[in-house]
This record gives structure tokens, C-alpha cells and sequence, in this order.
């Protein structure tokens, strides 16, 4: 039986969701013209269908996958719903198709439709999230360290791992600017939950002091003779640059700053 | 003296050290500590040269009694100088880390007073991070040559990385620059720490929880460009190294004139970088590609070819191995082509089990199209269309930084430039 086209799907816009979908897909007989996501706006002539989110069936698409695909497929469409691929969904929903039918030789057809746009989307998440984990920058506030970022793919849960295993006794946010989502972090605990907005309160003497050290330090390891603007921003693009302490105005520094209690003793 | 003058000198003096990869190590966190290591390493920033910065590297003293000609630090040269104490250095990498400037510390020193005293220096703050504030981030540390054997152990059970700088490619260009340090000198810490290593892995498949040693291997560097020796001198003893003290990275730095010396190049000599970039093209054909140092340069090319990267010269120079067949061409064959890097290897392998590869996928592949399209075949057909000359082949294969390079404009006077057509016949013989 061929598949109805006419028609498009609109979803919650989370994992979940996007997994209801494809259940909805196999369901109904369907391929859904487009999948919108809650806020986007649909200017079409074709039915809508609403699709509710619901765990079990969602689970059941993961589960499915796993057991005719392997472990690989699964977790490529898990990640595929991070990614800022346009009309991920359709593609994730392309995808399950073809591993449903050939099983795991679907992940290694690289050049094909679909796999090789969301192989290409995945890897720009990675890539995206590994530089992040990079180019944060904490601000202490309050005993709490705080970091603002604008990426382009929702990186969060990425580094939620990253993070919580490198500081596992701070106090940590992380906020994403571009989903309005922030990742919280408290000794033993962490979780990312919708925040509109994260202002920061004025800083104290102590973290400029800190931060003017960063960036005389950034500024004295670059050796004069070698200078290359080019290959510096082919390595550190300048979309990154706005969130990153070196690149801020500088502070001055306070009279004498010294960072260590006078217990250590200097040899002479 | 304050933190920010200190850290300035300190840095300053640090700068010409080339290592900051911060990999090798993967060590997850621990409750209680801070920090953690992740085996492909983080670049947390680069410097408007352009280079990584992964680590806080710093010298722990530039107060150095020793007088090498090529160095900043040398006695001799009317240079501030400040020491960090332990505490202080070890509070800043930890206030630098936890705002994730930084992956770890990087941290050298010159010899004050002694190269005993000096690694007593590094241990001290080593051990303050690791024992007190429960440090688990990187650390790269340098083995003080003509240090105590057992000092120099005590610092590989707190480092991560250790180097020893074979500083120059020669014996003979180390008597002339640095007398103060011996071949012996400099190979005595890098062959003890090898033994250790070797020995610390053995230990490890007895006991699960003996602690480990130097984790994240060894590497060294030396200069570029400050003595006479030839390229292939200096592949070779760079494969020497991996081979005999298995070594991780291999480290060249382009002589960077700092101080005029008789002994030494003239100071307004430029760096010689894309000599540098070559030697680290070919260090990566070593490490990654399956070639051997006599393959990439011989005795009757002593020195790297600077219009071509060292793989696309050796495919220039070894027609006979060419076309290579995309899909079926053996894993170590796709990797001698130029334009074919190891990732795109692997995907086109794996792609071809699934099914047959075409001309058209290459791109999506990660094939550099521009430089393999002259070396291989897609299901027996040439992806190339027209006649190709050899002239027409260098043009197409040669780095525009080669070219931009090449002695012709400024040193003679020319009454053309000459285009880029015209030097590719230069290279053919055809002018």
C-alpha cells in the first residue's frame, strides 16, 4: 500500500515527540508531507495531524530500532534530534525507514539519502560540543560558577557528562542562549531545565582580578614572529568569541594582586 | 613581586615551548577532587599565532644557571626574572581550571641553583595539587635533566606527560649551541623514563590499582633551522625515537631568533614555518599513514620539496603504485593517497561493504577532490576528463603557501613576475 503524503505532523519538539512521529508514521500509513515543531509557523493546504507525546511509544521506536539496527542507529537518531539539521525530523524519520528495512547495513551507507545528512548534522553537534567544552567560560558568582553560551545545536546534554564529571563539587550553570535552556549543576546532582533569561550580577574584585591574569596570560603566550590572525580564527571562529573572557575588555587590574595566602616562601 | 608581573615573566619565558596538547589520558573524575582527563585532549583557546593553548604554561623559574646560546633564559642575557612559589602556582592553576580557562598545567622550569633543587620546585607544587586540592586534570611536567633518578621518578607518579627536549637534531649542533648539555645528558632521563613506563605497565596487569606512571607517555622537541642538518637528518632521528623510546609526539619548533649570537643565524632571518609545517605533514605520515622515514625523503632528496606536501611528492615521485581503485583497493593504499586522509579512509571502507562507491559520493565522503581525483579510479573509470600533462599536474598539486615562498620575487630582480603557469614549467623543465 503507498504511503499517504498529503499531510503534516506537528509535535511537542522533544525526543520524545519526535519519536511519536515516527511511531504515528508507521500508525497511519504515512509520510508526512512536514513535521513542524510547536512554535513554527505552517502556511499549508495539507490536514495537520497533532501528535501527542507519549513515553511508550516512544520507547517503543527506540527499542524497535535497537533490536533490528544495533546500538548505533539508535543512538544516531537520539542524537539527530540535538542536531540544528533543517527538517531533522523528516530525515530521522527517512532514516528509521531505511534501518527498519535493512537492518544495520543502514548506517554504513554514508553516501545515501538521509544517513548522510544526519551522519553530517550528528558529527557538527559532536564537533560543536567537543570545541564547547573548550571554550567555556565560568564566571564565579556566589560561590557558584555561571557560563553563558550561543551555540547552534542544543549542546547541553552533551556537556551535561562532559562537565558534572570534571567538577562534580561545584556549583555549575550553563545557560544556552539559543534554546533558552540552562544545565544545573549542584554537587551530586544536575539537570537542564527551560530558563527565559540569566543576567549576571556585578563581579567582584577578586574575579576580575582573575580574569585580567587570563588575559594578560592569553595575550603573552602569542609569539610575536609568528603572528596569524588567519589560522588563529580557522582554529577559534569568531561566533565563540563574545562569550570567552580573553576576548572581553579588559579590566584593571588592583594594586599588587596577589593570589596565594603568605604561607608559601619564596626561594631564593 | 605580584602574581600578574610574575605570571607575565613566567609566561613570556614559556612561550617558546612548543607542546600544549593536553592528551594521552583518559581519567574520569572523582567525588572530592576536580578535574578530569579526556584521551583526545581539549584546545581551550588559541593564541594570535594561531597556536592551541591547552595548558597554563608556565616556567616555574627563569632564573637559570645555565648559559645555552639559543635560549631566552640564559644566564647571560639581561632578562627580569621571577620564581612562582608551589602555593602560588598551584592556587592559580586551580582558580585558571575551574573557570575552564585551562586543561591542566604545563610546567617547566630553568635550573635554579641545581637541577636537583629545581625538580624538588616541580614536585612541591605537583604534589600540592594532587594531594591537597585533589587535582585530577592534566599535567605536563618536564623531566630537569641531570636530576636525581629518583626525583625524576617521583615526578612521573605525579605527571601525566614528561618530556625531555632533545633541543637540536645533532650532536654536533649541540656541542656548538648549547655545551652546557650533553647528548647523554639529555637521552640518560628520556631512556629511565621509558624503562619506568615499561615497567609500570607490567605492574598494571598484575595489579589493577598500582599507581601509574607518566600515563600519557613521553614526547620531546627540538629546533628547526638554527643548525645545518637536513631535513631527512631529522625525520630519521624522529623516527628513531618512536621507535627505540616510544615516544608519543615528536615536537619541531622553527628557530625563532631571540638573542644574536656568533653561533647562531642572523636575527632578522625569518622562521622557517613551512619547513616546520613539512616536518609535521611527514611526523603524521609516520605516526598514522604506515610510512617509513626513508620512504618519504632519501638520499637524493635530503630536504622537503616546498611546492609539495610530503605525501603528495612521494605520490608525485611513485607513479607506478597509481591509480589507486576506490573500491578495491586495500585500507593502507587509500592511505597513500593524497587527498584521502585516515577518516575518509575508513568511511570509504566501510561504505563499500554497504555498497558500490561512485565518483559523485567522494565529496560527501571527506575525499579532497582537488588533489585525489589525479590518483584514482572509480569502478575502473578516471574521475579526470581531458588530457593531463605533467605540467598541468604539478600546477594543480602545488600548496599556494609553496608558492608564495619560493626565492623568486624580492631576492632578483625579474623584470616579470612570473605567473603560476610559468613556474610549474620550471618544474617540469620545460623553461
Amino acid at each position: 500500500m503507498p504511503l499517504k503524503e498529503e499531510i503534516v505532523y506537528q509535535y511537542d519538539g522533544t525526543l520524545d515527540g519526535m519519536l511519536c512521529c515516527i511511531f504515528a508514521s508507521y500508525e497511519y500509513h504515512e509520510l508526512p508531507a512536514s513535521i513542524f515543531g510547536p512554535d513554527e509557523q505552517q502556511t499549508t493546504l495539507f490536514l495537520t495531524r497533532l501528535i501527542p507525546s507519549d513515553p511508550e511509544k516512544a520507547d517503543r521506536v527506540l527499542k524497535g530500532l535497537y533490536r533490528k539496527a544495533g546500538t548505533e542507529a539508535a543512538e544516531l537518531v537520539q542524537l539527530c534530534h540535538l542536531t540544528c539539521l533543517p527538517d531533522k525530523e523528516r530525515h530521522a524519520l527517512g532514516f528509521v525507514r531505511l534501518a527498519m528495512k535493512l537492518g544495520r547495513t543502514a548506517c554504513s551507507m554514508l553516501t545515501g539519502p538521509h544517513v548522510c545528512q544526519i551522519n553530517q548534522a550528528v558529527r557538527f553537534l559532536q564537533t560543536e560540543a567537543h570545541h564547547l567544552c573548550g571554550f567555556i567560560r565560568f564566571t564565579e558568582v556566589d560561590r557558584t560558577l555561571v557560563s553563558m553560551i550561543t551555540p547552534k545545536n542544543n549542546v547541553l546534554p552533551l556537556l551535561d557528562s562532559h562537565f558534572s564529571d570534571r567538577f562534580p563539587e561545584e556549583r555549575f550553570i550553563i545557560y544556552d542562549r539559543t534554546h533558552r535552556l540552562a544545565l544545573m549543576h549542584l554537587p551530586g546532582s544536575s539537570k537542564i531545565v527551560p530558563l527565559r533569561e540569566l543576567k549576571l550580577p556585578a563581579l567582584s574584585a577578586h574575579e576580575l582580578d582573575i580574569q585580567t591574569l587570563w588575559q594578560r596570560f592569553h595575550e603573552t603566550i602569542a609569539i610575536e614572529g609568528r603572528i596569524n590572525t588567519s589560522l588563529q580564527q580557522n582554529n577559534l571562529p569568531l561566533r565563540f568569541r563574545p562569550d570567552m573572557t580573553e576576548f572581553q575588555e579588559q579590566h584593571r587590574p588592583s594594586e599588587s594582586f596577589s593570589l596565594s595566602s603568605p604561607k608559601g616562601v619564596l626561594p631564593q | 613581586m605580584d602574581t600578574m608581573e610574575k605570571l607575565t615573566i613566567l609566561t613570556d619565558a614559556a612561550k617558546y615551548d612548543v607542546a600544549c596538547t593536553s592528551s594521552g589520558t583518559d581519567r574520569a573524575g572523582r567525588r572530592g577532587g576536580i578535574g578530569n582527563a579526556v584521551a583526545c585532549g581539549i584546545c581551550h583557546s588559541f593564541s594570535a599565532d594561531g597556536r592551541c593553548i591547552s595548558l597554563l604554561k608556565v616556567l616555574m623559574s627563569n632564573a637559570c644557571c645555565y648559559d645555552c646560546c639559543y635560549c631566552v633564559n640564559r644566564r647571560s642575557n639581561d632578562t627580569p626574572r621571577a620564581t612562582f612559589t608551589p602555593r602560588e602556582l598551584a592556587d592559580l592553576t586551580i582558580a585558571f581550571y575551574r573557570r575552564n580557562y585551562i586543561e591542566g598545567l604545563f610546567l617547566s622550569s630553568g635550573i635554579v641553583r641545581n637541577p636537583d633543587y629545581t625538580a624538588e620546585l616541580l614536585i612541591r607544587t605537583l604534589s600540592l595539587l594532587r594531594n591537597e586540592y585533589r587535582f585530577n586534570g592534566y599535567i605536563h611536567c618536564k623531566a630537569i635533566p641531570g636530576a636525581d633518578e629518583r626525583l625524576i621518578s617521583q615526578l612521573g607518579m605525579l605527571a601525566d606527560r614528561m618530556s625531555v627536549n632533545i633541543e637540536l637534531p645533532s650532536e654536533k649542533s649541540l656541542g656548538i649551541l648549547a655545551p652546557d648539555k650533553s647528548r647523554e645528558a639529555v637521552l640518560k632521563p628520556m631512556a629511565q623514563i621509558d624503562r619506568s613506563i615499561i615497567q609500570n605497565r607490567s605492574e598494571l596487569t598484575l595489579y589493577q590499582h598500582a599507581p601509574r606512571f607518566v600515563p600519557a607517555g613521553q614526547s620531546t622537541q627540538m629546533i628547526v633551522g638554527a643548525t645545518p642538518d637536513t631535513d631527512r637528518q631529522i625525520l630519521r632521528l624522529t623516527s628513531g625515537l618512536y621507535k627505540k623510546y616510544h615516544l608519543k609526539r615528536v615536537f619541531f619548533s622553527a628557530y625563532m631568533p631571540v638573542v644574536s649570537d656568533s653561533r647562531l643565524p642572523a636575527l632578522n632571518i625569518k622562521p622557517p614555518l613551512l619547513r616546520e609545517h613539512r616536518l609535521y605533514q611527514a611526523d603524521w605520515l609516520l605516526r598514522f599513514y604506515g610510512f617509513e622515514a626513508d620512504e618519504i625523503l632519501d638520499d637524493r632528496h635530503p630536504d622537503f620539496n616546498p611546492l609539495f606536501d610530503p605525501k603528495c611528492n612521494w605520490a608525485l615521485n611513485h607513479p607506478e603504485y597509481f591509480p589507486v581503485e576506490i573500491n578495491k583497493a586495500p585500507y593502507e593504499m587509500l592511505l597513500r593517497v593524497p587527498g584521502i586522509g585516515v577518516r575518509s579512509a575508513q568511511r570509504i571502507v566501510r561504505t563499500r561493504r554497504a555498497c558500490a562507491i561512485r565518483t559523485e559520493d567522494l565529496r560527501k565522503l571527506g575525499v579532497v577532490m582537488k588533489r585525489a581525483q589525479y590518483f584514482i579510479t572509480v569502478s575502473s573509470k578516471s574521475p579526470v576528463t581531458g588530457h593531463l600533462s605533467p605540467a598541468l599536474l604539478m600546477n594543480a598539486l602545488a600548496s599556494d603557501q609553496g608558492m608564495r615562498e619560493l626565492p623568486v620575487r624580492g631576492e632578483q630582480l625579474s623584470f616579470f613576475d612570473p605567473t603560476q603557469e610559468d613556474l610549474s614549467k620550471c618544474l617540469t623543465g620545460q623553461l
